[in-house]
């Protein structure tokens, strides 16, 4: 076995894909949290900031550098603080619904997709594939589309199965064996069966959001909209120190919040393709069409062109290999290869390679 | 009205939810079942009239595999013609045992690949035994996922006296198993 073996230490694939979605409920949570810890800061900055500068000169010498630092923890929090919280998860989830509801036919456009023709036996091929594997998963078929790229890559969109479509390149119906292709298909059609589009919209959302609000802080913080020489400060200075404890508090929290929402974004959309090639083995109960397909992909060049991040967490194959780690949209397609071979019992160094790369595959037909 | 009678109350009403929620899960389940069954039968329809299609495009070509063409052409009649679950489901296994062999015997015919509509009526052939085997794969899924569910705590307590029953998987039985696993005869002229 593999030096780094993989978690999943037996061949049962409704076990991966338990322990898969539990993973996700885990990190969404995490993401929640983080959006909301922003939310409360914010919202905790604003009140303290108008009690620093409402309070009468006399309180305010009372209140220091450390009481105002000890306030962030303060319970009950203070309501704006509360309100942060809200709002940030408000706008998150009300930013996802829309994106969701908006997206996946600009999405499609955007990629030059066309329709699957069914004159062309390899779309035909293709079509046919479709169906195959939405009669597995008891969902209404998907719209199967192309994309004219000698790429090697496949992905999923649409918010619900009904409004689902399926897309794969020129180049990976050229490339692969219909078996290849149920895989790859498969593991297209569990990101539908598992609503991934959804997760992956809200998920980006809420971590765009924590971004969006970093931006604009930094903004507003070069603008010096604390002012400090137009409001009456007869405190000695002591407002404007104070006024520096917190935004002190809201940049830190700004810069990491944002970045720490994106890694766990990251981390979900991983998960979730662990997930996908899980469901696709539940689908097929043949992990070998997927792995010859994922050894075809470590081969060749995955990027569909004018491809951008939203399209690359539902492809098959990172659209960018540049990443291996915190930042990839993808695990690495080894671990993947690994864990599909565990969940197939096939020994690492057993199973036969595909039919030679780079060359085109043709059936018996031609 | 006392707090303990309050209490009781939204305990009733919170059980009550509770089991309108599982009749509906079961209920729900149920209907995923039936309707994947009639899935299958769908498709084997579906490979029903396939089947002439192909016969008159490869009659030419195959004259001297004429036994493996005719088994397809009377399986498929029997099939047809079943009047009873019990004789369809037989005679469907004949029929996808007989085809197994047909695909197999004509994939080694390099003068059938120059037919281009025979090309395309093998794809579909395919593509149907596919979506035959799928159809049966997810009305086992489905049959598993109910009876799991009829099990369960606490859904196991209502399912009995709401009226679930554990469904039945489907099964080929071992007598029938030969009639598909039985290897091709390929005869070379």
């Amino acid at each position: 076995m593999a030096e780094a073996a993989p978690e999943i230490v037996n061949t049962d694939f409704e076990a991966a894909i338990a322990r898969n979605k539990r993973n996700t409920v885990i990190l969404i949570a995490v993401l929640t949290l983080i959006a909301a810890v922003l939310g409360y800061v914010l919202g905790w900055a604003w009140g303290m900031l108008d009690e620093i500068w409402s309070l009468p000169p006399r309180v305010l010498r009372q209140l220091t550098a450390g009481a105002v630092l000890a306030d962030l923890l303060h319970l009950p929090p203070r309501r704006e603080a509360v309100i942060g919280v809200l709002a940030m998860i408000g706008i998150g989830v009300g930013w996802g619904l829309i994106t969701l509801y908006a997206g996946a036919r600009i999405l499609s456009a955007f990629i030059g997709a066309r329709d699957a023709d069914p004159a062309n036996p390899l779309e035909k091929q293709f079509i046919d594939v479709v169906e195959e594997m939405s009669i597995a998963a008891g969902l209404p078929m998907p719209r199967p589309m192309v994309v004219d790229t000698p790429a090697l890559n496949a992905f999923a969109s649409g918010s619900s199965p009904e409004r689902a479509m399926v897309t794969a390149t020129a180049g990976i119906l050229q490339t692969c064996t219909r078996e290849e292709l149920q895989g790859v298909i498969g593991h297209e059609m569990s990101h539908v069966l598992d609503f991934d589009v959804r997760y992956a919209t809200v998920v980006a959302a809420m971590a765009g959001v924590t971004v969006m609000l970093q931006h604009l802080l930094l903004n507003m913080a070069r603008w010096g909209s604390v002012p400090s020489g137009e409001r009456r400060d007869d405190s000695g200075g002591a407002r404007g120190l104070l006024t520096l404890v917190v935004l002190a508090v809201v940049l830190v929290f700004a810069l990491i919040a944002p970045l720490a929402a994106k890694l766990v974004q990251l981390a979900i959309s991983r998960q979730r393709e662990y997930l996908a090639d899980a469901t696709s083995v539940k689908l097929t109960r043949n992990p070998v069409g997927l792995i010859h397909a994922l050894q075809r992909l470590q081969q060749s060049d995955t990027a569909i062109a004018r491809a951008d991040s939203p399209v690359s967490a539902l492809c098959i194959a990172p659209v960018r290999s540049f990443y291996d780690n915190a930042f990839a949209t993808h695990p690495p397609l080894e671990d993947r290869i690994a864990r599909l071979q565990n969940l197939g019992g096939i020994a690492a160094d057993a199973s036969p390679s595909p039919p030679s790369a780079g060359e085109p595959h043709h059936g018996p037909w031609g | 009205m006392s707090t303990g009678t309050i209490i009781v109350l939204v305990v009733i009403v919170a059980l009550v939810g509770l089991a309108i929620t599982i009749y509906n899960g079961l209920v729900s389940g149920r209907a995923q079942v039936r309707n994947s069954w009639s899935q299958i039968d769908v498709q084997l329809k579906r490979r029903h009239d396939l089947i002439p299609n192909l016969v008159n495009s490869v009659k030419g070509e195959m004259d001297f595999e004429k036994g493996t063409l005719t088994a397809v052409i009377e399986a498929r009649s029997h099939a047809v013609a079943a009047k009873t679950p019990q004789e369809s489901m037989q005679a469907e296994n004949v029929l996808t045992g007989a085809l197994g062999r047909f695909i197999a015997v004509a994939e080694s015919y390099p003068q059938l690949r120059s037919h281009e509509g025979v090309a395309s009526l093998m794809e579909e052939l395919k593509s149907t035994e596919n979506k035959i085997a799928f159809a049966r794969q997810h009305y086992n899924d489905a049959v598993q996922d109910q009876n799991i569910r009829i099990a369960s705590f606490p859904n196991v307590l209502l399912a009995g006296p709401f009226g679930f029953h554990p469904e039945t998987l489907f099964q080929v039985p071992e007598a029938e198993r030969a009639a598909i696993d039985a290897a091709p005869e390929v005869k070379f002229s």
